[in-house]
């Protein structure tokens, strides 16, 4: 079943201009930060957005829970339209739908309780009172394995290690037993040895809830372990979908091959490095065409000219790209 | 020539904090050779950073080296006055740090910040430094007229490229790179990797890779060191490390990482890295070590030579 459907979704922001720009009255400039991507997502799957800072996968997350407004394309959430809902229509749907946040320092409330942060959300919507808002909450930290959960129901944010916080965050995105979970960069300000414990965190509730969780990552290694379906997106589009290992073993979009040459990793493998040349282009002014053509070894004329579109290559995988890698195997 | 450029022998670096005294190196002795990308690997709080600070003398006004030696090249490092440190640092040691925007001058230019570094080392013309510095960028890969740009203006990249050729502009005979990595993308890192691999080879230097990340010490140092808890735990070749810890705190970091290209369930190192104003008592690792018996609860093992080359601070190698 399809829990959510993105089409051509685009989020552009605007540069702040200086006054002397104002003043010279120069044409209004954005960044193109999401700039027409589609996908689709099933359900109880794990769809992971990667890329590199600045690629859009923060804000195509944020979009989706609808912390920014999308300025064109749609969101169809389970069937509904949800892409200009307003607050008043939001309001069920934040229940269904929860957001983690990467930094665990700035995503709580540092004035309040552990526990009264994980039981908030149950009094926000009115689903329990006080009493078993409590309740649940020591339920919930029990779950996450803070325990003795009534100890760790009167601490302070400022009093857990960034794991325990982390912890902390998926409790209280999850005790609303919701359907979808966007979670961005949960583990890349956690210490390498408590990283493996929140992820598993997260899988377990998975399995509890029947989750989806649109999983947006800078680490492929990260992405490879958790999902279903990888995304890869550069500049603000999706250069490539694939089923995780069919993604890893057969990349089809230079992009997506150089990304992979780059990971480190402990598999002593012969590496065929693909090198891009240069750097990110500016997200103002993206190159015309393919995005990657002034960086990538195998452009030609083509992909300077034409965008090239999103396309089916079997194997449920897509590829954006004029000269996919199909003949050279990695 | 001796075969080992820096020798640490049992370093304590400590810090006097309102809570107490953190011991965040607490003997640690250890051996680079020329020629040598030794990994300096741990989580936060390991002491990892702090050795590499100790090294060249810059830890901040809480920090003491309480005790041991810092050998470079036959001259302890530890004796020297801080003017002669002075000397050292830049021309002996490069040193490359994680976030390039805070360790370059930002008023001024970058051409200026390396023909500064230049002239309080060598005696030459000012022209002459200029010449060397559009030299050193372009041995980093980037074009000489970068000389003339502010920080502000470049990418987090060619930010960290600088930073390389101020560390390598005096040919040192060791660079310490602290996480030089770890604020950039991985296309770049790759890059920044391999320039600093290239740059190794050129100059013969050896290089400290400060970093949290075992998988990146693995491709590109020689050797591995693990420190956990201000001790270090484990030496050894690379590939031994990686095929074969043996350290129960080495095989669990090693178990608890993804990777791409591997197939793998992970596994978590339970608990959580101790306070290093009270740490565990006998090895610090014991509350989480899933081997630990009574003797490591009461005693801190000593470290034992496997090899030549092979080191472990664990009793169940005694």
């Amino acid at each position: 079943m399809i829990e959510l459907e993105i089409i051509d979704l685009k989020k552009y922001f605007p540069v702040q201009k200086s006054f002397l720009e104002r003043l010279l009255a120069r044409e209004k400039q954005f960044i193109k930060a999401v700039d027409g991507i589609s996908f689709k997502m099933f359900s109880r799957q794990v769809f992971s957005l990667v890329g590199e800072s600045g690629c859009g996968k923060t804000t195509t997350g944020r979009l989706i829970v609808r912390l920014e407004k999308p300025d064109a394309g749609k969101i169809v959430f389970e069937g509904s339209d949800i892409t200009f809902a307003d607050e008043k229509q939001l309001r069920p749907l934040r229940r269904k739908i929860q957001i983690i946040f990467q930094d665990p320092y700035a995503s709580l409330n540092p004035r309040m309780r552990i526990g009264e942060i994980i039981a908030e959300p149950l009094i926000v919507h009115s689903i329990a009172d006080k009493k078993e808002a409590k309740e649940e909450a020591l339920k919930m930290l029990e779950n996450v394995g803070l325990t003795p959960p009534h100890m760790f129901y009167r601490l302070f944010p400022h009093q857990l290690s960034g794991g325990q916080r982390q912890r902390v965050a998926i409790a209280r995105a999850m005790i609303l037993k919701p359907k979808f979970i966007v979670a961005d960069e949960p583990v890349s300000m956690i210490d390498v040895s408590l990283r493996a414990a929140i992820l598993k965190l997260l899988m377990k509730f998975k399995t509890l809830y029947n989750l989806s969780i649109l999983f947006i990552t800078h680490d492929l290694a990260v992405a490879r372990l958790i999902s279903d379906t990888i995304a890869v997106m550069y500049l603000g589009k999706i250069v490539e979908i694939a089923p995780t290992e069919e993604l890893i073993d057969n990349p089809l979009h230079p992009y997506t091959k150089a990304l992979l040459s780059s990971v480190p990793s402990l598999i002593r493998r012969k590496r065929e490095k693909l090198v891009l040349k240069g750097e990110i282009a500016n997200p103002i002014n993206p190159p015309s065409g393919c995005r990657l053509h002034p960086r990538c070894p195998y452009a030609e004329s083509i992909c300077s000219r034409e965008e090239p579109k999103l396309i089916f290559y079997g194997n449920n995988h897509y590829v954006a790209c004029h000269f996919p890698l199909v003949n050279r195997r990695y | 020539m001796r075969k080992t450029l820096l020798a640490i022998e049992n370093l304590k670096v400590y810090y006097h904090t309102g809570r107490g005294v953190v011991r965040a190196v607490d003997d640690v002795s250890l051996a680079i050779n020329r020629r040598e990308i030794v990994g300096l690997v741990g989580e936060s709080g390991s002491g990892k950073s702090t050795l590499g600070y100790a090294i060249v003398r810059l830890l901040p006004p809480q920090g003491k080296i309480v005790s041991g030696k810092i050998v470079l090249d036959g001259k302890n490092l530890l004796k020297l006055s801080l003017s002669e440190m002075r000397k050292v640092r830049g021309k002996e040691i490069g040193m490359v740090f994680q976030d390039p925007l805070t360790s370059l001058d930002p008023l001024q230019k970058v051409g200026d910040q390396i023909v500064e570094t230049i002239l309080e080392h060598v005696n030459i013309s000012k022209k002459e430094a200029y010449d060397m510095a559009a030299k050193a960028l372009m041995e980093v890969g980037l074009p000489p007229d970068r000389l003339d740009s502010y920080p502000h203006q470049l990418s987090g990249g060619q930010r960290q490229r600088v930073m390389i050729a101020l560390a390598t502009v005096l040919k040192p005979k060791l660079i310490i790179a602290d996480e030089p990595t770890t604020a950039l993308d991985v296309i770049v890192q790759d890059r920044i990797m391999e320039l600093l691999a290239s740059l190794k080879e050129e100059l013969n230097t050896s290089i400290i890779l400060i970093t949290h990340d075992i998988s990146l010490a693995a491709e590109r140092a020689d050797k591995i060191a693990v420190m956990y808890a201000g001790h270090l735990y484990e030496y050894a070749p690379s590939d031994e490390i990686i095929s074969k810890p043996l350290h129960p705190y080495t095989q669990g970091l090693i178990q608890s990482i993804p990777d791409v290209f591997a197939r793998k369930e992970i596994k978590e190192i339970k608990g959580n890295p101790p306070d290093l104003v009270n740490p565990p008592s006998g090895c610090r690792f014991h509350p989480r070590c899933p081997y630990a018996i009574e003797k490591c609860m009461r005693k801190e093992p000593a470290m034992i030579r496997i090899n030549e080359n092979r080191y472990v601070k664990c009793w169940l190698y005694a």
